[in-house]
């Protein structure tokens, strides 16, 4: 006989952590399930520590008991590969999804983005500008079913509820000094000013504006003054990639799950790793079946099911529930090119102190507005600084081809140069495609018997000519700024993956070429909700968690006010 | 020295995998690197632990490297000079530049084909390389950086609580920071805040 609750959310990161916030909040029965531990601030109150956060990524699960495969076309065999670190630093599979409560919330380098209205027209801005014949043959451009306007208010939800510091630049359609005059218009500013700017945050800015740019504060999920019990950001540079000690990053291991508790209608399972959902004959969705802590095999039936497993678990999850009658789960997968881009300058740039994100960004070639070019570019990208968070291990990771990787010459080097650096990257999306998706692995199967993801995705000539007319322009920002010595990565990158993964679980109107509607729903599985940006059908310049989060208030407020019309979902008293 | 405190090398091995990561980053008492670090007690902890899946890498490589420099040179590694240990590695990691050859051709006159296995010695320097770079950098808890040598050689100031608007102006010297480990910021901070 199997358990029943309200709702079960499966994944406690970005979207599920919310999902269970807002569900328990307004009285339902909610269980979180989560394969990773339950974690809350203080675990991580000593977390200065490379080695364990960046170097051995500690918040992300094993290759051995949660395999994944990659190969960059279907032309070739798909291996299990090591998450990028150790010797195989800088391999396909950068850097892996965090399991535990907050998800990738909390390794995430908290760059908190609005994506732009055009982003939600992709496919149409691409058109009206370039013509239907600049979209590559392969590709499975479409529009957004949403558009910006439907999500404002969920952004600022996100803003305002999570925590997220900036610089407005438009408020109600007056630009305000000092923000993004490319911004689109919000209701209200920031709860919180931008965070204190890294060391060589204003030189970037300055040089911006020489060259004509609109540089401004990049908006962050941090905490620049204290924020409803939570600390101000001390800037101690162990950020990205390591979660805060001061509960000042916005995750929601700090911010919503401890708000689901109080609630008192919300229970965390850590370590239950959910292997099905259940459906009836009807094809609802009843349940989930997972192994607990124990690895006993248990049931939980709900009337609403939440997956935010992150994109590529989500996939999984749907594919080895035998829910995809139209093919289209995994399909357009989607990631960034970032385009990484180091110089050093003449002063100390001190890049292990502060966030990344403590750094200006200018918006004036991204997206829509890329510039009139040759070479083919249809989307831009911001230019992003990065102004923090590189310790002593990465930095030997990311050095000119032509130094000295050992020796004398290597010490000296590092020595020389590592305080000194400075780095910008851009985001140039890739376009969904007929050829990049994931499926089962037809061979390799995780520790419970079950087929791992496998990932087909390599880079295309558009990626390559987005990241070559960017790299052009931040040549000319280094120039400004006094850079000593510059050095780029290859125009194709060694990662495949990298936490920025999207598209996998389409949303749009049409059941037959999409998975979920604009509310998460799967269409051919009422009931069941697949959130996160494995629901974006085409990919921003920008990173995806704002918009994740915003999804993912926008689905609450959906599953709560279908609850209010049929008044049967919950069970459990409100309050 | 190094022998009291070994949990996975052999003697042996230790004094060739602290002389590798010697090669790596060189040093001397007045300019520590990687020996002086203790990368080489760093490694063997990592291999009994964390980075078992090495093992048979470290095993097979040390032996392999051995056979190449008597081979080559007429003598296990530690017994070469700094030279010729150089030009040892700097063999190796061309064999890695060139996509992991299972063969190389050495030996002036003769050609002399002497087996490195398939791609096993660059495979393993790689690691080496990047296992004493973090037992030169890691936090001295892991048995690599002591006294935080490594962090001094960058002028890291390590694991601090924070940093001040002060510290994070351009050009601000961060030597002037006292450098931390994790153990001494439990030490501080253990007893104040939210315990």
């Amino acid at each position: 006989m199997s358990e029943k609750v309200d709702a079960i959310v499966v994944g406690l990161g970005a979207s599920g952590a919310i999902l269970a916030e807002q569900l328990a909040g307004a009285g339902l029965h909610v269980v979180g399930l989560d394969k990773g531990p339950h974690f809350t601030g203080h675990d991580f109150r000593f977390k200065h520590d490379e080695l364990r956060y960046f170097t051995r990524q500690a918040l992300s699960p094993h290759m051995g008991t949660d395999p994944m495969t990659w190969r960059s076309s279907d032309r070739e065999q798909a291996a299990v590969l090591p998450w990028a670190v150790g010797a195989q630093a800088m391999g396909p599979l950068f850097l892996p999804p965090s399991s535990g409560s907050g998800g990738g919330t909390v390794h995430w380098a908290a760059w908190s983005w609005r994506f732009r209205p055009a982003e939600f027209q992709m496919r149409t801005a691409i058109a009206e500008r370039f013509g239907e014949s600049a979209i590559p043959e392969d590709s499975t451009l479409v529009d957004w079913p949403i558009g910006y306007d439907d999500l404002e208010p969920y952004y600022d939800r996100v803003e305002w509820q999570q925590g997220v510091s900036g610089q407005a630049g438009n408020v109600n359609g007056e630009l305000q000094p000092g923000g993004n005059p490319f911004e689109a218009p919000r209701r209200r500013d920031y709860p919180m000013p931008p965070l204190r700017q890294g060391a060589a945050s204003e030189r970037f800015a300055e040089a911006c504006r020489a060259l004509g740019y609109h540089p401004f504060p990049a908006p962050a999920g941090i905490a620049s003054e204290d924020f409803e019990g939570r600390s101000a950001c001390v800037y101690c540079g162990f950020c990205r990639d390591f979660p805060c000690h001061v509960n000042a990053k916005t995750s929601t291991h700090v911010t919503s799950l401890p708000r689901a508790l109080a609630s008192g209608n919300f229970e965390i399972r850590p370590y239950a790793r959910v292997f099905r959902v259940n459906r009836d004959p009807s094809g609802r969705a009843t349940g989930v079946a997972y192994f607990d802590a124990d690895g006993t095999e248990r049931e939980l039936e709900a009337g609403v099911i939440v997956l935010g497993c992150y994109a590529l678990e989500n996939a999984r999850l749907l594919l080895v529930s035998g829910i995809n009658e139209n093919g289209q789960v995994g399909r357009h997968f989607m990631t960034h090119n970032y385009g990484w881009f180091t110089g050093t300058l003449p002063e100390w740039t001190n890049p292990f102190m502060g966030p990344a994100v403590a750094c200006n960004v200018m918006d004036d070639i991204t997206s829509e507005l890329v510039p009139d070019n040759d070479e083919g570019v249809l989307w831009g990208s911001p230019i992003i600084g990065f102004a923090g968070d590189v310790q002593p291990i990465e930095a030997t990771l990311n050095m000119p081809e032509d130094a000295p990787t050992w020796g004398q010459g290597f010490k000296d080097w590092l020595r020389e140069n590592y305080r000194r650096t400075f780095s910008m990257y851009s985001q140039t999306p890739t376009f969904p495609s007929s050829h990049f998706y994931c499926d089962l692995d037809p061979t390799v199967t995780d520790r419970f018997g079950q087929p791992a993801l496998r990932i087909t995705h390599g880079w295309v000539e558009h990626d390559v000519k987005a990241v070559t007319l960017i790299q052009k322009l931040k040549r000319s920002i280094a120039e400004e700024m006094g850079m000593q010595r510059i050095w780029e990565a290859p125009l194709e990158p060694p990662y495949h993956l990298s936490t920025h993964e999207v598209g996998t679980h389409r949303m749009g109107e049409d059941p037959r070429a999409s998975v979920v509607d604009h509310f998460g729903q799967c269409h051919e599985c009422p009931g069941l909700y697949a959130l996160g940006g494995g629901q974006f059908p085409t990919y921003g310049s920008y990173n995806p968690t704002e918009t994740i989060m915003a999804l993912a208030y926008r689905t609450a407020d959906h599953i709560l006010e279908s609850a209010g019309a049929s008044s049967s979902l919950a069970t459990a008293k409100s309050g | 020295m190094i022998s009291d405190e070994l949990v996975f090398f052999n003697e042996s091995e230790a004094r060739t995998v602290d002389a590798v990561a010697a090669r790596i980053i060189p040093g001397d008492d007045a300019d520590p690197g990687a020996r002086e670090a203790g990368a080489v007690v760093y490694i063997d902890r990592a291999l009994a632990g964390a980075y078992g899946d090495f093992e048979k890498l470290y095993r097979r490589g040390l032996w392999e490297l051995d056979h190449y420099c008597r081979t080559k040179h007429g003598g296990p590694f530690v017994e070469l000079d700094e030279e010729h240990q150089d030009e040892v590695l700097s063999h190796i990691d061309a064999a890695t530049e060139s996509q992991l050859p299972t063969q190389l051709q050495i030996g002036a006159g003769e050609r002399q084909a002497v087996d490195l296995g398939p791609g096993v010695l660059a495979e393993f320097f790689a690691a080496v390389r990047q296992h004493t770079i973090e037992g030169t950098f890691c936090d001295p808890a892991y048995g690599g950086n002591r006294d935080a040598v490594g962090w001094r050689l960058l002028g890291f100031p390590g694991a601090q609580w924070g940093y001040s608007a002060e510290q994070m102006r351009l050009g601000f010297d961060a030597t002037t920071i006292p450098v931390s480990t994790l153990k001494e910021l439990r030490g501080e901070r253990r007893s104040d805040g939210d315990r």
